[in-house]
């Protein structure tokens, strides 16, 4: 197996923060890779120093065979890069955008206009390639960012939450047209997500990275049969609610109801080989210590379990919170943008 | 070829200006306003100031003068022979700027003894004025004792005089001979026209070479730049023409309306070529600085630390004020100031139709600024891309 990417103990700090620890992973070649992490974890620090914008405060690492440090022009001839945020000229057709960026990867004059039509078709916007970028919707806009990322004909595209901020269905379209390429380009592709379905559905790879540490790696079915066969998730009854969380869940470990128990309030999450045996003998043992159980169910695992195994707590109660910030850090870029129009 | 980076980062900063237009329009109107608005205000003359007089000398030459001061129209004559103490009041109140009180004996002054009085204070013409407006202070003052002086030279004087004293009346006079050394007619607009279009100048290559790296690093547009394989010091280059090229399309852009307001300026081809050689140089010196503040400088400060810069610039240049009218301490500064060489080089060659041999000196030290302030943006530009320190925003949300 070639690797396309390779990161060997990558750390990256800001003024003592530490954003990026000792990052180990490596991306086949042809393959979809993802990290999955909430806000914060390092997810776009990792891809900046890959792409030769931020330098490592220490460790190593190669793209398509070239050192970011001291080879950085190899490694920037070789990618195509779609950032987080959105970088385009609203004020600038979607072919005056590409245009640009057709010159700053010097490509051949004569090629400039085929190749970016060619692009545009790639991601359905070759009929208005003539529009204001300002017209268009969120979704083509990120196509469009997408579409440019192509343009040099990378051999690794790099693309940070190609679909944050996006809804479901032109979430679908864009990893439609990401699976195309990956196919028809042979294209390897290092993608991030805060999106639990989208790594367990869209990814070939995915690595499970919270606070700049990767705590585990590998294909998503993988991680959840690693995880256990079956998932046990119960409510027990309040009446018996002078337990802290703390001794609720000592008392619980003591039981030895199955592995990865997690407890959140009053919710309790485990794992078993076999649900449907596992139930009784649960109910059971919790009865016998004097608690009440109000519901139980059984289901397969998903990567969000496998999430909260590893951080001990789930990416969605991450996105909880997040929401009102995301909220808040869309209405400064909104300023941003308008203030830009002005 | 070689500068392909440069000249399609150019093109996309046109493309930006050209589009956005309340920017564009706003950016053209602030010359016109300022040409027109303080061309006009400060010319130095006056009309209509409110005054009142107050006659108590029922002899001819104060007769004389008190029409005089009522024809004048640099006057607003609003009330007369009132007491001083309405006068007072007036003044208080706003009603008036000035009073003017022409006592008893002030005639008499005139004429040689035994048929006159002699001078002393309270024979003098009175000027009580509202000193809180400077200006106008002055002015009334200057105007009072041009006045009089019409006046001593009126026939119906003379002929009093001889009437009372049966002498021929020789009025002893000192009077100051002056020469306009250039062509007639020039009003205080055309000696503001060079600082407007050197202000320009100033205030485009401050917010128009800097503005666009500040925005485009905010937003992270400069990761995408930057992800490419092209040499930084092209995409620096990029920035910086595309500031001179939005600095000389408004100085275009003032040079044609001060010729369509009929400003008076020397249109050969050398003085056109030395005007676009020191607003070039001034710019680029102007677009240095922008660029080298670009790199740290927050979006929302610009405005703020612009205006600081511009400000001084702008009015310890001697382009508005005079710099004899300054204290020494701040007359340092003026000759500090870039601005200065290029405002007095200017105002030459454009009013005076000066040689250009003259005015080297002036293109030497505001191209030594410009040369110096480049070094430092482009440098400050290219250390911070190359170092990729450039400060990339943590944003997690894209707008949609
Ligand atoms: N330029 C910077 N200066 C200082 N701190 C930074 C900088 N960039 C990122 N960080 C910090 O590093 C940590 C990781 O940030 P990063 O952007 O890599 O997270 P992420 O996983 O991409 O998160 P998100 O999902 O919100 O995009 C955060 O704590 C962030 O505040
Ligand atoms: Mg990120």
């Amino acid at each position: 197996m070639v690797k396309t990417v390779e990161a060997i103990d990558l750390v990256k700090q800001f003024d003592g923060l530490t954003a990026v620890d000792k990052v180990n992973m490596s991306v086949e070649k042809g393959e979809l890779f993802g990290l999955l992490g909430p806000n914060g974890a390092g997810k776009t620090t990792t891809i900046k120093m890959l792409i030769t914008l931020l330098k490592p405060t220490s460790g190593k690492a190669l793209v398509a065979g070239f050192d970011v440090l001291t080879e950085a022009d190899e490694v920037r001839r070789r990618i195509g890069y779609v950032p987080q945020e959105s970088a385009l000229d609203v004020r600038l057709t979607a072919a005056e955008n590409l245009e640009l960026f057709a010159e700053l990867y010097g490509l051949p004059k004569s090629e400039i206009k085929p190749r970016i039509n060619e692009v545009l078709e790639l991601v359905d916007l070759d009929k208005r390639k003539n529009d204001l970028v300002a017209h268009y919707s969120g979704g083509m806009k990120r196509r469009l960012e997408i579409s440019r990322g192509l343009l040099p004909t990378p051999q690794v595209l790099f693309l940070d939450e190609p679909t944050l901020g996006l809804d479901p269905q032109s979430r679908r379209v864009v990893w439609e047209f990401i699976h195309k390429l990956q196919k028809d380009w042979d294209l390897t592709i290092l993608t991030t997500t805060h999106y639990l379905d989208e790594a367990e559905r869209e990814m070939d790879r995915v690595a499970i990275i919270d606070k700049g540490t990767i705590m585990a790696m590998g294909r998503p079915e993988d991680l959840k049969t690693e995880f256990g066969k079956d998932v046990v998730e119960l409510v027990i009854k309040s009446t018996d609610g002078g337990d802290s969380g703390e001794q609720l869940k000592s008392k619980l470990l003591s039981l030895e109801l199955g592995t990865d128990l997690s407890v959140s309030d009053r919710k309790v999450r485990l794992g078993v080989p076999n649900g449907k045996t596992a139930l009784p003998l649960i109910m059971h043992k919790i009865e016998s210590v004097g608690l009440g159980v109000e519901s139980i169910s059984v289901r397969s695992p998903s990567l969000d379990d496998v999430f909260i195994k590893y951080t001990g707590r789930g990416i969605r109660e991450d996105e909880g919170a997040q929401d009102s910030e995301d909220t808040k850090k869309q209405r400064a870029m909104m300023m941003a943008r308008m203030r830009r129009r002005v | 070829m070689v500068l392909r980076a440069t000249s399609a980062i150019w093109k996309r900063e046109m493309r930006k200006w050209r589009r956005n237009r309340t920017q564009l329009i706003s950016s053209l109107l602030l010359p016109i306003l300022f040409l027109l608005v303080i061309g006009n205000a400060y010319s130095g003359t006056f009309s209509d100031i409110p005054v009142a007089i107050t006659n108590l000398d029922s002899e001819t030459p104060a007769q004389v003068f008190q029409e005089a001061l009522q024809n004048s129209t640099s006057l607003s004559v609003v009330a007369t022979n009132i007491s001083i103490s309405d006068a007072m009041a007036m003044i208080d109140d706003g009603k008036i700027l000035g009073f003017i009180l022409i006592p008893v004996n002030f005639s008499k002054t005139l004429l040689p003894l035994p048929w006159g009085v002699t001078v002393s204070p309270s024979t003098r013409i009175n000027v009580t004025d509202d000193n809180t407006n400077l200006m106008v202070s002055q002015a009334l003052e200057g105007l009072t004792a041009q006045v009089l002086n019409e006046t001593l030279h009126d026939n119906r004087v003379a002929s009093w005089f001889t009437d009372v004293t049966h002498l021929p009346f020789r009025l002893s006079e000192l009077s100051i001979g002056k020469v306009d050394r250039y062509a007639t007619g020039f009003t205080f607009i055309d000696f503001l026209a060079p600082g407007i279009l050197l202000m320009t100048v100033l205030f485009t290559s401050l917010f128009a070479a800097g503005m666009p790296i500040i925005l485009d690093r905010e937003v992270g547009y400069f990761d995408m730049l930057l992800s490419t394989p092209t040499r930084r010091s092209d995409i620096v280059l990029g920035f910086t023409l595309a500031g001179v090229t939005k600095v000389i399309a408004q100085a275009t852009f003032v040079l044609v309306i001060a010729i369509v307001l009929g400003i008076h300026m020397a249109l050969t081809p050398l003085s056109l070529l030395y005007i676009y050689v020191l607003a070039t140089l001034l710019g680029l010196g102007f677009v240095g600085i922008s660029i080298a503040m670009s790199v740290k400088i927050e979006l929302t400060a610009v405005q703020f630390v612009n205006g600081l810069i511009n400000f001084p610039v702008f009015f310890l240049s001697g382009a508005f004020y005079p710099v004899e009218s300054l204290p020494t301490w701040l007359r340092t500064v003026v000759y500090l100031n870039p601005m200065t060489y290029a405002v007095d080089g200017l105002r030459a060659v454009m009013i005076k139709g000066a040689s250009i041999l003259t005015v080297i000196p002036d293109v030497v030290f505001v191209g030594v600024f410009a040369l110096l302030t480049q070094i430092l943006g482009n440098l400050a530009l290219y250390l911070a891309l190359s170092g990729r320190q450039i400060r990339i925003r943590h944003r997690s949300q894209r707008t949609k």
